[in-house]
């Protein structure tokens, strides 16, 4: 028996940084995202006598016994801390590999939280919703290791989909932002990823942004304050099926992002996102908390090839964007 | 004569069909499928032809979708509880007969599709508003211009005709494409999903803060 969880990782449109404990207990915080075909995996399979959490690019591992001090190198400090919730449970081995690699700002660190919490809820028999999947995620990311992280990449992972999702003191919702087929094939065929080749921790950019909403900045609330209201406001754009109005708050949104903080953007991807524009894209933004990863772009589809061509030439890789309309699965192979 | 009045009528049904706005109607269908999907309440109103066609469109929604697993669509005909309507015409008013129903039923994110052909029948009016009140999305479904519930609505599907009767025939024939519509889309959906056999993960569409 094998069982095989997967959970999508996501690129955001607005709202980032309202997803901050410190931002929405205080204002209520939104963010629009959609989750794509592209997954965090991990396969559980019973073993008969230590457990062991390997991972695809062999850097990590990790084994530990009931009886014994567990052995471990490489970062693993969020699978780590997965498992002790889950009471480090015996006679397993773990195995997880990624379709994209950490760091680029598609929330890949949730999506891992995610797919595993879920393996591990199926393996140990506890009847995990989505949405208490999610929380744990966040509780074990945020309470237990102290990471400056939001909550909007576990919740996106969990459900995934195009999906406005709304953080409150209270609570978080997910909601599904209706659109037809039509136009969200359309949304695909005019979104491309490019790798800008440099990976980077959000952790640096996230505590600066973290630290300058608890001192209540006004410069950076303002900002969160109308990414926010953008975010909405995008939505409206996608539901009316207007992708290119939907494109130029795009580029606000990224004009505003950019002044958060001096490290989201720099002299390299100011340049490759000044040629896109100029070979015909109409908005974009560097994906996750910025300081590179992916840059994405939202083109006209006539514009597609010379804005493909002109990333290409600086260097980038492009990624064709496919949604994931699925959120976490979890599969059992008798 | 009397062939000539058969054929202006077929004619008319056949004009409007192919005036309808198609973008509104993929609106509306997203809205719906969305608001079915999310686990949110559909309500449904509208007087005499219309009030036929709200139940009608409820018992589709409710059944004619329905496939093993696929969202089980929650919708509510206010046109179905007769004792409860004519208690509200009867101590209050007409007009409040959907609003007063609606009151204590629609939360956040439901969603209330209004039928009227001219747009302005009192009582379909105060049930969007109950209803916006409460922070539902509200979707018309009229003929003429409109009416006054082109403006009070969230998204309008207007069908572009004047004459009563064709305006409720399209009315009908829209309820039967949306729910077509929707069934071939859950349907596709789940054909898509995967040769590995799924583990339930029980759904909670909706989060409340946990």
């Amino acid at each position: 028996m094998l069982l095989i969880a997967r959970a999508p990782v996501r690129i955001s449109f607005a709202g980032g940084g309202t997803d901050l404990p410190a931002y929405f207990t205080r204002y209520g915080g939104q963010v629009l995202s959609v989750t794509l075909n592209r997954y965090v995996y991990t396969i559980l399979s019973p073993a008969p006598r230590a457990a062991h959490l390997i991972s695809a690019n062999y850097s990590l591992f990790h084994q530990y016994a009931p009886d014994r001090d567990a052995l471990w190198d490489g970062n693993l400090s969020l699978p780590r801390a997965i498992l002790e919730a889950f009471g480090n449970p015996g006679g397993i081995d773990l195995f997880i590999a990624a379709q994209v690699p950490p760091g680029t700002g598609l929330g890949s660190s949730g999506s891992l939280a995610v797919a595993m919490i879920a393996v591990l809820a199926a393996w140990s028999g506890w009847s995990l919703s989505r949405a208490e999947i999610a929380e744990l995620a966040c509780q074990i990311e945020i309470e237990r290791l102290g990471m400056p992280v939001g909550k909007q990449d576990q919740y996106a992972a969990a459900f995934g989909g195009l999906n406005r999702i709304r953080f409150e003191a209270g609570g978080v919702t997910v909601e599904r932002v209706p659109i037809a087929p039509e136009v969200r094939q359309a949304l695909e065929r005019r979104l491309r990823l490019f790798y800008t080749g440099q990976a980077r921790p959000s952790s640096t950019i996230l505590k600066t942004q973290q630290r300058a909403t608890a001192e209540e900045d006004p410069q950076v609330l303002r900002r969160l304050h109308l990414l926010k209201a953008l975010a909405e406001e995008m939505e409206e754009r996608l539901t009316v099926g207007d992708l290119d109005g939907f494109g130029r708050l795009l580029h606000e949104a990224w004009a505003l992002k950019r002044g958060l903080a001096a490290s989201i953007s720099n002299d390299f991807i100011d340049r490759c996102y000044a040629a896109a524009r100029e070979a015909g894209a109409i908005g974009g933004k560097i994906t996750g908390a910025g300081g590179g990863g992916f840059l994405l772009l939202y083109c006209p589809e006539h514009a597609m090839e010379a804005v493909t061509k002109a990333m290409t030439d600086m260097g980038l890789k492009p990624m064709d964007v496919a949604f994931d309309d699925q959120g976490v699965q979890v599969f059992r192979v008798e | 004569m009397w062939t000539q009045w058969i054929e202006e009528y077929f004619d008319g049904i056949h004009r409007t069909l192919t005036a309808l706005p198609r973008d509104t109607l993929l609106q509306v269908i997203a809205q719906i499928e969305a608001a079915a999907r999310d686990g949110h309440t559909i309500f449904l109103c509208g007087n005499g032809g219309s009030a036929a066609t709200a139940s009608h469109f409820a018992c589709d929604l409710a059944k004619g979708t329905r496939r093993p697993s696929a969202p089980m669509v929650r919708v509510v005909a206010l046109t179905d509880n007769v004792p409860l309507l004519t208690a509200w015409a009867n101590d209050t008013e007409y007009r409040y007969v959907f609003a007063e129903q609606l009151r204590p039923l629609v939360r956040p994110g439901d969603l209330l599709i209004a039928i009227s052909g001219s747009g302005n029948s009192p009582n379909v009016l105060e049930a969007v508003r109950v209803a916006r009140e409460a922070g539902a999305f509200t979707i018309g479904l009229t003929g003429f211009q409109g009416g006054k519930l082109r403006e009070l609505v969230d998204l309008c599907l207007i069908v572009p005709n004047t004459c009563m009767e064709q305006i409720e025939d399209i009315h009908l024939i829209l309820q039967h494409t949306i729910t077509t519509v929707l069934r071939r889309t859950w349907e596709n959906a789940w054909a898509a999903v995967p040769i590995l056999h799924e583990e339930p993960l029980p759904d909670a569409r909706r989060v409340p803060g946990s």
